[in-house]
């Protein structure tokens, strides 16, 4: 049994004091036939009451805001998740050729994870990536497998090379980013290619740590994944008559029963896990703190060991900052 | 500090009969069904006028516009950076419609706005017509004005075109109206409708003796009782908001006009801020739950959280608040998809899909330049069509063929091939004229118009004040209405009878 | 319900009409009081320039005080906020904010004030002597104010109009009885005895020379023109008097009765409009007037800053 408990904290330290704060967060995790949010509690400081909705894609939307002056906002959400078995990713399946003769049907059905968007435009330079994947797979599942690789083998992972704004763009010519960026080299391949793609925004659970959850008797252990970060992002395709598949080309291969998914959308700007606006003229900083241990054990000893912690690999959205409201009067 | 450009009575050429040297030039004329024949139904304002002395005319002309700048009836023109401020030129010439065309408009107007209001409420509900491809599924989620934030939101009883202004056309080659094209979202020019009558009945109180013109005073009230009746708790008592960009916006009069004939408050975004889910105003005694807002702000700039923006002029958080169903919007968020350029196309197809009815009005002949066969015959025939940006409004975004040079066409070419979903294509109407006052010659002249009514939707009925705005292009020979390329307007009659 | 927004607007628009007027009722006297007397223009026009509170920025536009120079500067100059030409702007700019929610009436004569205004031309004005001007804004502003008073209903509304008027109106002659007695007593460079001439301008100014004449039947001496100025209960540009119009309008705003205040605005106003009743004029020389009236500038502008923290600009308890 999979079952980790996730605690996710964001702080905002304002240079000045801030008011009429308004936030979003995606901070919920999916609950669908490959996982099970068994528990989600989502607090403030300043306190605050928050409201839910689920936006278009089935996402679960979190609101709340602050109204009065403050100079920190903390965000804090916890949650219990099980991972069931993810699904074999299996290359006998729909060839490419029979997908392209039932092309225009799922182009009608997935326009919005076809198209391109602000963060996954589709440059003409990938076509010969995509040949390449192409030459690799006569099959969708081994097409996509193949792509993943590529960005995979291809992009160096490497921090600070692109920003939370970049685009496919910014990674091609930087040959080199974080996962954010590798999802979405990975979705524009797809897409291009006319396989529907979306992203997915969520955590990955150290090795270890996954293993040691299967054997309550392992001494825990601090292994750090790609550079101890538990936040993550990759891609999932979509295979007719199989359905959703998810590949993680920031590690290659396919996605693991480690691979917690909270949000999916079109690119980054549809599943960024907090954003806000506020009134002042104050600057931010921002940090933020994953942890992800395995729930309650089997005596019921509460496991206190931390996996991760440090600010993600990728920040959440900055607020734009509001102005002031103007005294226009003198 | 706006300027303001108001033209001195011009001194016209002596000229004995307005009508001296009018010409119907071949187009439909509303006045005259041929040279020198009024119709019945303009027959007492022909007479009136053909027996006025110009220099009266031009005294009253000169009237009308002080009447108009003392008010401070101006739009705001932006174009040459400074903020200008304008009249919008009023031509005293009444367009006249007799009972039975406005009765066929009517029932034409009812129909296409019961079916642009369903064709809203499936689009971000179940998706019916999609399913049932009626529509390019593509063609819709490509709009730019639709709204994946919408989708699932319950709009309170089921309105999203609480005001519609549909604008009509009559055609010269056949003397029918058309749409032209339709605007859900905020459309604006209702204050002129009002204020034109206001003026026209101080300027000609004799024409309104003899002509029996059916009232319009009434707009406001019907407006406001709709608003009312959207209120999220029922309360008998629901607080009505007009919510403005504000003085710079170019339609900031007529927010202000609406307001105060409703009897309510007009307030910008900064005025209100959002609590839980719930809606208020900033008062000297602290906060009042708002319930009902008639906004005027698009779409994206409603919500700086929702929407993304970094726009100071909406509300942070209201979305959320409408979304809780405890605030009313009108319009509804997500209109633009339904008067998006390329989607008119297909209204007279919602019209039998949702209604089972054959559209009483007729489209414009309508080229989607993102069908390749269609964007093959504009690209041949740019010289002889008018092609339009789907999602601009205003006459913004538009090239007319017959009338451009060949860098325009050019440019036009580019930009068709380079994101031909952004453009449709037309042929061009030869609209019908009305006898219009030209100051340079001190006569009349006949200058082409258009048709603006405004409808209300209560989600039972939709109530159309008789006639609406005509917009006129001022300009000789110009087929160019809007205000911001140089139109103005004239009274809309419409007669208890036929004559 | 008032919206603040509106409320402010009000007490804006009233301030700009009253600092309008103020401004061309001191240029228009001033210029004729020049014309009348052999005095050097640089003492008559420079105070001017003090009274207005814009001297930085007069010099760094001009070198010296000069008629056309000042007229320009306080009458039509788009870069001074204070200036003439900028206030009727900026009250006609509140006024369009809330036309819907004043009368008709007052909309169409403030908008009216306003094309009026931009039709003067500058040069005319300097050529021909401001008074056409400065008459034209002062009877608009007295238009506007019975306009107001005939067409507006007497609410909360019409009181911040009030306030605005009464705390701007204090606040100005009590900078102008400051400057002016500088000036002519204190200044090293003022001709002895003070002239007649100028302190005449002075009452002029404020609409007060005839009140004096009834009321001292004297000469025309300093410390009683101050104490008609300041102290007068019935003349109404006299501090005392516009103190005591601003606090009945923010007793009417708030619903507070008399000797109790409803916030700290209401009580600094109460506490200088008693000091301007149980003060003598000998007390007030006595301990400085210059300290005085600056003491009495401070108050206003704090019971500027007061009002708009109570009624202007929301804030959640933090």
């Amino acid at each position: 049994m999979n079952q980790y408990r996730l605690l996710h904290i964001t702080e905002f330290h304002y240079d000045g004091p801030v008011s009429e704060s308004y936030n979003e967060v995606r901070l919920r995790p999916i609950n669908d036939e490959s996982q099970s949010c068994l528990s989600f509690r989502l607090s403030s400081k300043p306190a605050s009451q928050h409201s839910s909705h689920r936006d278009s894609f089935g996402n679960w939307v979190h609101h709340f805001n602050i109204l009065a002056e403050h100079r920190t906002l903390r965000v804090e959400a916890e949650s219990v998740v099980m991972v069931h078995e993810a699904r074999e990713m299996r290359e006998d399946g729909v060839t490419l050729a029979a997908f392209d003769a039932m092309r225009d049907e799922v182009a009608d059905e997935h326009y919005d994870l076809l198209e391109p968007t602000a963060y996954v435009p589709h440059p003409p330079r990938l076509t010969e990536l995509i040949q390449e994947a192409e030459a690799a797979a006569n099959n969708v599942v081994g097409f996509a497998r193949a792509a993943s690789n590529l960005v995979h083998n291809r992009f160096r992972y490497e921090k600070g090379a692109t920003e939370v704004h970049s685009t496919v763009h910014d990674a091609l010519n930087s040959g080199a980013g974080v996962c954010q960026d590798f999802a979405h080299l990975l979705l524009a391949m797809l897409r291009m290619r006319g396989l529907p793609g979306r992203y997915v925004s969520g955590y990955l659970v150290p090795r270890r740590e996954a293993e040691r959850n299967a054997d309550a008797g392992a001494p825990p252990s601090m292994e750090e994944v790609i550079g101890g970060y538990a936040s993550h992002a990759w891609a999932e395709v979509f295979v007719p008559g199989t359905g959703w598949l998810g590949l993680d080309p920031t590690l290659g291969g396919a996605v693991s029963e480690q691979h917690i998914r909270l949000a999916i959308g079109r690119d980054y700007g549809d599943v960024a896990p907090v954003r806000g606006v506020y009134k002042g003229h104050a600057g931010q900083r921002l940090s933020v703190d994953v942890r992800v241990r395995p729930a309650v054990d089997d005596e019921g000893r509460e496991l206190l060991q931390e996996t991760a912690a440090g600010p993600a690999e990728e920040p959440a959205e900055e607020p734009p900052p509001q102005q002031q409201q103007q005294q226009q009067q003198q | 500090m706006g300027i303001l450009e108001i033209v001195s009575p011009t001194q016209a050429p002596h000229v004995k009969n307005l009508f001296g040297h009018y010409d119907t030039g071949g187009f439909y004329d509303e006045m005259f069904s041929s040279p020198g024949v009024p119709r019945p139904h303009f027959r007492h304002i022909y007479q009136t006028l053909s027996t006025m002395r110009p220099e009266v005319f031009e005294e009253r002309r000169h009237l009308a516009d002080l009447s108009f700048l003392l008010q401070g009836i101006t739009f705001t023109v932006y174009s040459d950076g400074r903020g200008t401020e304008r009249l919008f030129p009023f031509d005293l010439v009444p367009r006249i419609l007799p009972r039975h065309e406005w009765d066929h408009i009517e029932r034409g107007l009812t129909q296409r706005v019961l079916a642009l209001n369903l064709f809203l409420q499936d689009i971000y509900g179940p998706q019916r017509i999609l399913k049932d491809r009626k529509i390019p599924r593509p063609l819709v989620l490509s709009c730019r004005h639709f709204r994946r934030e919408m989708i699932g939101i319950q709009p309170p009883r089921g309105i999203y075109t609480h005001i519609s202004g549909i604008d009509l056309v009559r055609d010269s080659k056949t003397g029918e109206f058309y749409v032209l094209e339709d605007n859900l979202r905020t459309p604006s020019g209702v204050s002129y409708v009002l204020e034109n009558r206001l003026v026209m009945t101080r300027t000609f109180p004799r024409a309104f003796e003899l002509d029996q013109v059916l009232p319009i005073s009434h707009y406001p009230a019907e407006l406001c009782q709709i608003l009312r009746s959207l209120s999220p708790h029922g309360g008998s008592d629901p607080v009505i908001v007009v919510l403005t960009p504000g003085i710079y916006n170019s339609a900031y009069f007529e927010h202000s006009f609406l307001a105060q004939q409703m009897g309510v408050e007009l307030v910008e975004g900064r005025d209100l801020v959002v609590d839980c889910d719930v809606v208020y105003m900033k008062t000297i005694r602290g906060l009042t739950r708002v319930d009902v807002i008639y906004r005027r702000i698009d779409d994206e700039f409603l919500d700086s959280l929702a929407f993304r923006s970094d726009s100071l002029l909406g509300v942070p958080g209201l979305i959320s608040a409408y979304r809780a169903g405890n605030v009313a919007l009108a319009n509804a968020v997500g209109n633009g998809v339904a008067d998006d350029k390329a989607i008119y196309a297909f209204v007279p197809e919602f019209i039998r899909y949702y209604l089972g009815e054959e559209p009483v009005l007729r489209n414009v002949e309508t080229y989607l330049c993102s069908r390749p066969d269609h964007l093959e015959y504009v690209l041949a025939h740019l010289e002889e069509l008018v092609v339009k940006a789907v999602g601009e409004s205003g006459g913004y975004g538009m090239l007319i063929g017959p009338s451009a040079d060949g860098a325009q066409i050019d440019a036009f070419r580019r930009h068709l091939r380079e994101d031909p979903r952004n453009y449709i294509a037309q042929p061009v109407i030869p609209l019908s004229r009305c006898a219009s006052y030209d100051p340079a010659s001190g006569e009349m002249a006949g200058r082409h118009i258009d048709l603006r009514p405004y409808c209300l939707f209560d989600g039972e009925k939709v109530i159309i004040v008789p006639g609406g705005l005509t917009r006129v292009a001022l300009k000789p020979g110009s087929l160019v209405v809007n205000s911001s390329q140089g139109g103005g307007s004239k009274d809309t009659w419409v007669l208890r009878g036929d004559a | 319900m008032m919206l603040s927004r509106i409320a402010d607007s009000l007490f804006w628009i009233a301030r700009y009409m009253e600092r309008a007027e103020d401004t061309a009722r001191i240029l228009d006297v001033n210029y004729h009081m020049v014309l009348e007397s052999y005095q050097s223009y640089r003492l008559r026009w420079h105070p001017l320039i003090i009274i207005t509170g814009e001297q930085e920025l007069f010099f760094q536009h001009y070198q010296e005080a000069t008629a056309p120079a000042v007229i320009e500067f306080l009458g039509f100059r788009p870069d001074n906020p204070d200036s003439i030409v900028q206030c009727v702007s900026k009250a006609r700019e509140n006024a369009r904010t809330i036309r819907d929610r004043i009368s008709r009436e007052m909309w169409e004569d403030i908008n009216g004030l306003y094309h009026q205004v931009l039709a003067f031309r500058m040069d005319d004005e300097i050529a021909a002597g401001p008074h056409r001007f400065c008459n034209a804004i002062k009877f608009g502003c007295h238009r506007f104010h019975g306009v107001s008073d005939a067409t507006l209903p007497h609410d909360e509304g019409w009181q911040f109009l009030q306030a605005g008027r009464s705390l701007e109106r204090a606040e100005m002659t009590a900078r102008i009885v400051d400057v002016e007695y500088h000036n002519l007593v204190e200044h090293p460079e003022s001709p002895a005895p003070p002239d007649n001439h100028q302190w005449m301008a002075v009452l002029k100014s404020v609409a007060a020379y005839e009140v004096y004449r009834r009321q001292y039947h004297t000469q025309i001496e300093p410390e009683k023109v101050a104490e008609l100025l300041m102290l007068s209960p019935h003349h109404p540009r006299s501090i005392r008097f516009s103190v005591a119009a601003l606090q009945s309008s923010l007793r009417a705003i708030s619903g507070t009765g008399a000797h109790a205040y409803a916030n700290e605005g209401e009580r600094l106003t109460g506490k200088l409009h008693d000091s301007l009743t149980y003060s003598r004029i000998s007390e007030i020389f006595e301990r400085g007037l210059h300290a005085y009236l600056t003491d009495v500038q401070k108050t206003c502008r704090a019971i500027g800053g007061q009002i708009a923290h109570t009624y202007f600009y929301y804030s959640a308890a933090a």
